[in-house]
């Protein structure tokens, strides 16, 4: 326990930095996969199809992949620096990274929230004269909203935990801090990681009590 | 009151694959009228009733609202629709939202009114439904009278030229039914022009003005309620009738 007690600031830090990436990224994965949501059923077939293809590749390709071509791909070669501080740079690829992904799943548990929508709630909408945005912001994404409540928190725990391959672009949050310590204190493995891995259980297991609470909460009364 | 015609429909068809469910329908519906539209189920009443704001598209003929043919999807469409009220079957509340936010959703998000006038207008016409007790409410914590009486007044809120009822009491408890049909007469006495599909007899011969009897996708006869109940004047209509007079 030695080493854990020792570091407990950089261990910390390190997990303060997989909460940011995590926060960021959901917001930023729950504002492009509404978006998406719209593009999938909206009535123009262009918008529909691009949504349907950006969803099939971003879902299909291993996260690990996604990364590295934001950092490989979008970071060094094509040159975009999103700031002069290298380590925040590195965050805000990686945020891209993962929200990229994320969004697609995101999209996908909203679709079938759609679904789950009765279709005469978007025809009472249209026949009181509300356009096709407005019926989806103000009647049925709402409602799909509700009923996806407990599937978006899997996505957010799984975003969650997916943070740790954040280290091939070069983000030092909690698995790259543990590497390092593991390096450091060769005597000390199995408590380091089980150390870690409470850590990860102490972050996701209230989400999914949050989760469970708010799908409950929410659900709406037909 | 004026007699100007509100609703026409011309040569309308529509067709589902084979099934030919609007055969050359014409109809015309004057301002403060209140038409009923009866026969046998499948005979296209509520395609007829849904077509008149887009709900379903038609194959050929058109279809005007005051004057404008109906618009393609977009927003002079949404702008007509609304000024047609719809009320349906299975009254569609936003499930959601408070009875209140129901009636106060649209006029605030289509019609612009200030919130605080839409509000007081919704619970204006809740009152006069006879649910001004249960604004606070959501849909599924009222009866199914009292989720289409709302509806009712959701329609009524948006200041609508006319009110499409689609068989708005067949998903109701026996008796449920009156209470609807109580609002839908007073509106009849007020004024407001109406097109009902139902199968409900007695409304039809109490407040309507014109009956219109479909079957198989066609406008078989139409008459005043006198006219057509007492005496029929197609073989399909006296068979209907017969049908479910007798019991």
């Amino acid at each position: 326990m030695d080493a854990l007690l020792i570091e407990s600031d950089t261990v910390f830090a390190a997990f303060w930095m997989t909460v940011r990436l995590t926060a960021v990224s959901a917001l930023g994965s729950l504002v492009l996969g509404v978006l998406l949501t719209a593009m999938r059923v909206a009535p123009l077939a262009s918008l529909r199809g691009a949504a349907g293809v950006y969803v099939s590749v971003a879902r299909n390709t291993p996260l690990t992949l996604v990364l590295l071509f934001t950092g490989l791909g979008v970071g060094a070669n094509l040159g975009v620096e999103l700031s002069d501080d290298i380590a925040t740079n590195n965050f805000w690829l990686a945020v891209i990274g993962l929200t990229a992904y994320t969004s697609a799943f995101v999209c996908e548990a909203l679709r079938s929230g759609l679904n789950t929508v009765p279709v005469g709630q978007a025809e009472a909408a249209r026949s009181l004269g509300l356009g096709f945005v407005k019926t989806l912001a103000l009647i049925t994404l709402p409602q799909a909203f509700r009923s996806v409540v407990a599937p978006l928190g899997s996505i957010m725990i799984a975003l969650t935990k997916n943070t740790t391959i954040a280290l091939v672009v070069g983000v030092s949050e909690a698995s790259v801090r543990m590497r390092e310590m593991i390096e450091t204190y060769g005597d000390q493995v199995i408590e380091i990681f089980f150390g870690f891995a409470a850590g990860f259980v102490l972050l996701c297991l209230p989400m999914g009590l949050a989760f469970g609470w708010l799908s409950r909460r929410m659900a709406v009364a037909r | 009151m004026t007699q100007a015609d509100l609703i026409v429909l011309d040569q309308v068809n529509k067709r589902y694959g084979e099934h030919h469910v609007l055969r050359d329908v014409n109809l015309t519906v004057r301002q403060g009228e209140v038409v009923v539209i009866i026969g046998p189920s499948g005979a296209g009443k509520s395609t007829l009733c849904r077509a008149i704001n887009r709900l379903e598209t038609i194959d050929s003929g058109e279809i005007s609202v005051d004057g404008t043919p109906l618009p393609a999807e977009g927003r002079q469409l949404a702008r007509l629709r609304a000024e047609v009220g719809m009320v349906f079957q299975s009254f569609n509340l936003f499930a959601h939202k408070t009875v209140l936010d129901n009636v106060v959703l649209a006029q605030v998000h289509v019609l612009r009114r200030p919130r605080d006038e839409a509000v007081r207008k919704a619970r204006e016409l809740l009152d006069r439904v006879g649910i001004g007790s249960q604004a606070a409410k959501f849909p599924a914590q009222l009866s199914g009278g009292q989720q289409q009486r709302v509806a009712i007044a959701r329609a009524l809120a948006m200041d609508p030229k006319v009110i499409l009822f689609d068989e708005p009491t067949s998903a109701l408890d026996p008796e449920m039914v009156n209470e609807v049909l109580d609002v839908m007469t007073a509106l009849a006495r007020e004024g407001m022009t109406m097109v009902v599909v139902t199968h409900e007899m007695g409304f039809a011969r109490r407040a309507a003005d014109r009956v219109v009897f479909m079957a198989d996708g066609e406008i078989v006869e139409q008459d005043t309620p006198d006219g057509f109940f007492g005496a029929p004047s197609s073989e399909r209509a006296q068979s209907f009738l017969a049908k479910i007079l007798t019991h």
